[in-house]
C-alpha cells in the first residue's frame, strides 16, 4: 500500500494544484470581467454628467413637490477633481418655492447666474443646477436643505481616512448625520468602493427625511414607463458562482481521491 | 486509511464552501416582509413606519447586494427579488417584486443605476472621494 498509495498520493497532489491553478486563473479573469462593469466617469465632478443630471433633476422634482430647495456640497480634499465640463441645469426649470410649507408657487424661476466656478476640489450642486448652492441663490430658495461632507485626503496613506458629514437647513427641523445613519448611511459607506453612489444616496435621502419629520409632503414616486428594448437590470456579481465552482472542484477531487485510494487499495490487497 | 481521511477532508470543505456559497445567494426577505407586514395585495405590503425606517429594518435583517434611495423612496436588490420601499400615508407601501419585473416597475427610477442598454449601468458605478478604502 505505502509505494503505490504514495505515488498515488502525489498524482492527487498534483491534480489539486493543477484545478487551483485553473480556478485561480478562472477568479482573476472573472474580476477582470467585473473591473469592465465599472464605468468611468465622464464629463468631470464626483458624479460626472450623467450622475449629476440624475441627481439634478431628481431634486428638482422634488422642490417641485416640496417647495424646498436642496443641495450638495463636497469638499473632497482633492484638489486635482476636476469641476463639471457642462453645467447641468434642470428641465423644466425649477420653480418659486412658496414660502407656505408644501405648496409650491408655479412661478418659472430665472435662470440662476453662473456661479459653477467654485472652491478647488469641492463639488457643489442642488436642484438649481451643479455649481448652485441653494444657499446663495435665496430668491429661489427661501427653504433649503443641504448635504454637506468633508472628506480628509492622507498623503502618507495615499487614500482618504476620514469623512465628516452634516445637513444644513433653514427649516425649522432638526435634521444631522444621525437621521442618515438611522437610515442605513453611515461615514464607512461614505468611504467605501461606492463612495460616490453613497453620496448620491445621502443626498437623495434628503426629500424623504424631511418629509418624515413633518417639514413637507412626500415626494410622489415617477411615473412609470416601459424600459426601451435592449434596457435590461445588470446581471448578478458572479462572485457567487466562481465559490461554488470552487466547492464543486473540492468535493470531485475528495471523492476522486477516495475512489482512487479504494481501487489501489484493492489491487494491493 | 489516510488518503481517505485527506479525501474526505477535501470533499466536506468543498460541501461546506459549496453550501454557503448557495446559501448567501438565495438570501431575500421576502418571507419575513410577508410575516411582518399586513398583505395589501400581490406583491404588495404596508407597513406602519417611515420608508427610512421600514428599509433600514430590512436591510439590517437581509443585506442587500445594492440599495438606492431615491427623493420618493427606498430601493433594495437582491440575489432574486428587487424590493421597493415608498411613502404610503404615515406608513409606508413595501412592492416585492423579482428582479425583471422590479426593474421594469421602478424603471424610471432605476435605470441608469442598476441597469441600462444592454444590461449596462452607466452613473454612480464606483470612484469619488474615498474610493478604494
Amino acid at each position: 500500500m505505502s509505494g503505490g498509495g504514495d505515488a498515488l498520493a502525489r498524482k492527487v497532489t498534483i491534480w489539486v494544484i493543477l484545478l487551483s491553478v485553473i480556478l485561480l486563473v478562472v477568479i482573476i479573469a472573472v474580476a477582470e470581467a467585473n473591473d469592465d462593469d465599472e464605468v468611468s466617469i465622464s464629463g468631470g465632478g464626483l458624479f460626472g454628467t450623467q450622475g449629476a443630471e440624475r441627481l439634478v433633476e431628481r431634486l428638482n422634482a422634488a422642490s417641485r413637490a416640496q417647495g424646498v430647495c436642496y443641495g450638495w456640497k463636497i469638499d473632497s480634499d482633492e484638489p486635482r477633481l476636476r469641476q463639471y465640463s457642462t453645467p447641468v441645469r434642470p428641465s423644466p426649470p425649477p420653480v418659486t418655492p412658496s414660502r407656505t410649507p408644501g405648496v409650491p408657487s408655479p412661478r418659472p424661476v430665472p435662470p440662476a447666474p453662473d456661479l459653477s466656478v467654485t472652491e478647488p476640489g469641492v463639488d457643489v450642486g442642488s436642484n438649481l443646477g451643479t455649481g448652485l448652492d441653494p444657499r446663495e441663490q435665496t430668491a429661489q430658495c427661501p427653504r433649503w436643505v443641504v448635504f454637506e461632507a468633508d472628506y480628509f485626503y492622507s498623503y502618507s496613506e495615499e487614500e482618504w481616512t476620514s469623512v465628516t458629514p452634516t445637513i444644513e437647513t433653514n427649516l425649522p427641523l432638526s435634521l444631522s448625520y444621525a437621521d442618515l445613519v438611522r437610515s442605513g448611511i453611515t461615514t464607512r459607506d461614505l468611504l467605501g468602493d461606492q463612495a460616490n453612489a453613497r453620496l448620491a444616496d445621502a443626498i437623495g435621502t434628503l426629500p424623504m427625511l424631511v418629509a418624515e419629520k413633518g417639514g413637507a409632503r412626500p415626494v410622489p414616486q415617477v411615473a412609470a414607463e416601459a424600459p426601451p428594448p435592449g434596457d435590461r437590470i445588470t446581471p448578478p456579481g458572479v462572485a457567487r458562482h466562481v465559490w461554488m465552482g470552487i466547492g464543486g472542484v473540492l468535493v470531485a477531487g475528495g471523492l476522486v481521491w477516495i475512489v482512487i485510494a479504494a481501487v489501489r487499495s484493492r489491487r494491493s490487497a | 486509511m489516510r488518503h481517505y481521511v485527506g479525501g474526505g477532508l477535501l470533499a466536506v470543505l468543498g460541501a461546506i464552501v459549496l453550501a454557503g456559497a448557495l446559501v448567501s445567494g438565495n438570501t431575500s426577505p421576502r418571507g419575513w416582509i410577508g410575516a411582518h407586514y399586513a398583505r395589501a395585495g400581490d406583491g404588495v405590503y404596508r407597513a406602519p413606519g417611515p420608508p427610512l425606517a421600514v428599509a433600514a429594518t430590512i436591510t439590517r435583517k437581509f443585506k442587500p447586494s445594492d440599495r438606492a434611495y431615491d427623493p420618493s423612496g427606498v430601493f433594495l436588490r437582491y440575489p432574486n427579488a428587487i424590493i421597493a420601499v415608498l411613502p404610503d400615508g404615515r406608513g409606508s407601501r413595501v412592492l416585492v417584486d423579482d428582479v425583471d419585473r422590479g426593474y421594469r416597475r421602478h424603471h424610471s427610477t432605476l435605470s441608469g443605476r442598476w441597469g441600462g442598454p444592454g444590461g449596462r449601468a452607466s452613473v454612480f458605478r464606483g470612484g469619488g472621494p474615498g474610493a478604494g478604502k
